[in-house]
C-alpha cells in the first residue's frame, strides 16, 4: 500500500473508532444513571456525571481530527470514560492511572481512539460479570523503546467472556475490537517502529483466572522523521 | 407536572404488585422513582440485580408485574423464563431495554411490551395499563415470549406472531410469500398456514423489510424476495412460489431487480 493511501484508510478507521466509541449504548447507559441519581435525589453526582459526560464529548469531538494524541489529553480522556463507567456501576468500581518515568505528559504522544478500546474492553467483557470488586489499572511507564502501556484489570478472563458471549449468542469479538486491531496495523504499515500488543490470561496457582492484562508498547513518535 | 400526575391515576383502585430485575442500581432507582412518584397502585415488593435472584422473589411475592432488564451479567433477562413452565408463569413481564434500534425490531415481531431506558412517563402509563391482572392470559403470552427470545438469540429463523380475534398464530419468516392489502386489513399468504387475514393495515407490517428478505413492490403488496419465481418487467408483474400474480410499481421495478440478483 501507498503511503497516502495508508493515511486514507487511517481516516477511516478513525471514523469507525469513533463511531464505536460513541455507541448507542453507551449514550443510553450514561443517560439512564443520570435518571437514576436524580430520582435517588443525588443532585451533585447527576450534575458532575452530566459534567465529565460533557467533557468526553467536547474532547473526543475536538480530537477527532488528529490521529497523535498527546498522552496528557489521552489520560484526561481515560479519567473521563472511566468516570462514567464508575458512575454507573454506583460503587464497587475503581480505577487507578499510574505515571512511572514520566514528567512532561504534553511532550509524549500516542495513537488516537486506541487506548479506550482496551479499557472498554476490560469493563465491558473482564468486569461486568464479575462479582464482587472491580478494578482496572492502567499504568505507562517510559521505557527506552518507547511508551509502555499496562491495562490490567481483575475480571472474569478471556475464557469466561466467550463462554457468555457464546451462550447469550453474541458476536466472541467485538465491533470495537475488530476496528482496534485494524487501526494498530495501518500505524505500523505507516511508522517503522511499530506498536506491540501482548494480551496475558493472568491465573492463579490452581489455573483459575484472576483477569486479563494487556502491555502495550507504543514508539516514540516524536523521533519517528515521518510523524503526522 | 400535577395534570399529568392526576391523569395517570384515574384507574388507581386496583392494586398492582411488582418487583424490579436489573443489574444497574441507577436503572432500578430510576424505575422505582418514576412508579413511587406517579403509579400509586404500584406497590413495589422487591428489588432484584440478577435472574436467580428476580426467580426468588417472584417465588416470593407472586408479584403481578416483572420489570425486566434483557442485558445483565450471567443470565440475560430473557433466560427468566427458562426457570418457570408454563403453567406457572403467573406474571406479566414488561422489558426495560436500552437496546438499540435493530434488537428492538424482535419485540415488534413478538407483540411482546417493553418500554426504553431511560424510561419515559408516558410509556409507563401505557405498559401498565395494558395490564389486567384480573385475567392474565399466561399461555398466549409465553409463546410470545418464547418467539421474541428466538429472534433475539436467533437472526436466522426468525418468526412472528399474528392476531386474528380468535387465535395466536406462530408464523416462520420464511414461510411468508406474500402480503396483501385489504382495506384495513392484511392478508398474509404462507406455506405453513395458508391465508391469514389479520386486523393491521399493511402499513404496520412495512418493518418486515428491515427484518428479512421483503420488499414492497406496490402499495397493496410486500413480497418475500425468496419466494419469486419470475419478474414480467414488460406488465410489471410477479409470479409467486405459489403461482399467485403480485403488482410491481413502475418506479419500484429498478430497486427489486437489484435486490434480487444481489
Amino acid at each position: 500500500m501507498k503511503r497516502q493511501e495508508i493515511k486514507a484508510q487511517l481516516l477511516k478507521s478513525q471514523l469507525v473508532a469513533l463511531r464505536a466509541q460513541m455507541n448507542p449504548h453507551f449514550l443510553y447507559n450514561v443517560l439512564n444513571t443520570v435518571q437514576g441519581l436524580v430520582y435517588g435525589n443525588r443532585k451533585t453526582e447527576a450534575g458532575e456525571l452530566l459534567g465529565n459526560f460533557s467533557d468526553l464529548m467536547r474532547k473526543t469531538l475536538q480530537a477527532s481530527d488528529k490521529q497523535l494524541l498527546s498522552l496528557q489529553d489521552e489520560i484526561d480522556n481515560l479519567r473521563l470514560y472511566l468516570e462514567l463507567e464508575k458512575a454507573r456501576f454506583d460503587g464497587g468500581f475503581d480505577y487507578h492511572i499510574n505515571l512511572v518515568n514520566l514528567d512532561d505528559l504534553s511532550f509524549v504522544y500516542v495513537p488516537s481512539l486506541m487506548l479506550q478500546p482496551f479499557a472498554e474492553n476490560a469493563v465491558k467483557h473482564g468486569l461486568m460479570h464479575k462479582k464482587g470488586d472491580k478494578e482496572v489499572l492502567i499504568q505507562f511507564e517510559k521505557e527506552v523503546e518507547g511508551l509502555k502501556v499496562i491495562i490490567d484489570d481483575n475480571g472474569i478472563g478471556r475464557v469466561n467472556s466467550m463462554e457468555i458471549n457464546k451462550r447469550s449468542k453474541n458476536k466472541p469479538f467485538s465491533f470495537a475490537t475488530v476496528a482496534l486491531n485494524e487501526r494498530m496495523n495501518l500505524f505500523n504499515s505507516l511508522y517503522k517502529q511499530k506498536i506491540t500488543c501482548r494480551i496475558i490470561d493472568k491465573v492463579d496457582e490452581m489455573q483459575q483466572p484472576l483477569g486479563t492484562r494487556i502491555e502495550l508498547l507504543i514508539p516514540d513518535y516524536t523521533h519517528d522523521p515521518d510523524a503526522l | 407536572m400535577p395534570h399529568a400526575k392526576q391523569s395517570y391515576l384515574r384507574n388507581s383502585m386496583q392494586k398492582i404488585s411488582a418487583i424490579i430485575v436489573d443489574d444497574e442500581p441507577n436503572a432500578r432507582r430510576a424505575l422505582r422513582g418514576l412508579l413511587e412518584e406517579n403509579f400509586s397502585q404500584v406497590e413495589i415488593m422487591g428489588e432484584c440485580k440478577s435472574v436467580p435472584e428476580a426467580v426468588k422473589a417472584i417465588n416470593r411475592f407472586k408479584p403481578d408485574v416483572v420489570f425486566l432488564d434483557i442485558a445483565m451479567p450471567g443470565y440475560s433477562g430473557f433466560e427468566l423464563l427458562d426457570f418457570f413452565d408454563e403453567q406457572h408463569l403467573r406474571f406479566r413481564i414488561i422489558f426495560v431495554t436500552a437496546y438499540s434500534e435493530h434488537s428492538l425490531r424482535a419485540f415488534e415481531t413478538s407483540a411482546v411490551d417493553y418500554i426504553l431506558k431511560p424510561v419515559r412517563l408516558e410509556h409507563l402509563a401505557r405498559a401498565l395499563k395494558k395490564i389486567n391482572i384480573e385475567e392474565p392470559s399466561v399461555s398466549s403470552e409465553s409463546r410470545q415470549y418464547q418467539v421474541l427470545k428466538e429472534n433475539f438469540t436467533n437472526q436466522l429463523d426468525k418468526k412472528i406472531v399474528l392476531q386474528t380475534a380468535e387465535t395466536i398464530f406462530v408464523v416462520r419468516m420464511e414461510d411468508i410469500i406474500y402480503l396483501q392489502a385489504e382495506g384495513s386489513y392484511t392478508r398474509f399468504y404462507t406455506t405453513s398456514h395458508g391465508v391469514l387475514t389479520i386486523t393491521k393495515k399493511l402499513i404496520d407490517f412495512e418493518f418486515l423489510e428491515n427484518n428479512g428478505p421483503f420488499f414492497r413492490t406496490h402499495r397493496s403488496y410486500i413480497v418475500n424476495l425468496n419466494h419469486i419465481k419470475k419478474v414480467d418487467k414488460k406488465e410489471f408483474i410477479l409470479m409467486m412460489s405459489n403461482d399467485a400474480e403480485v403488482y410491481l410499481a413502475q418506479d419500484k421495478k429498478n430497486l427489486l431487480l437489484e435486490k434480487i440478483i444481489k
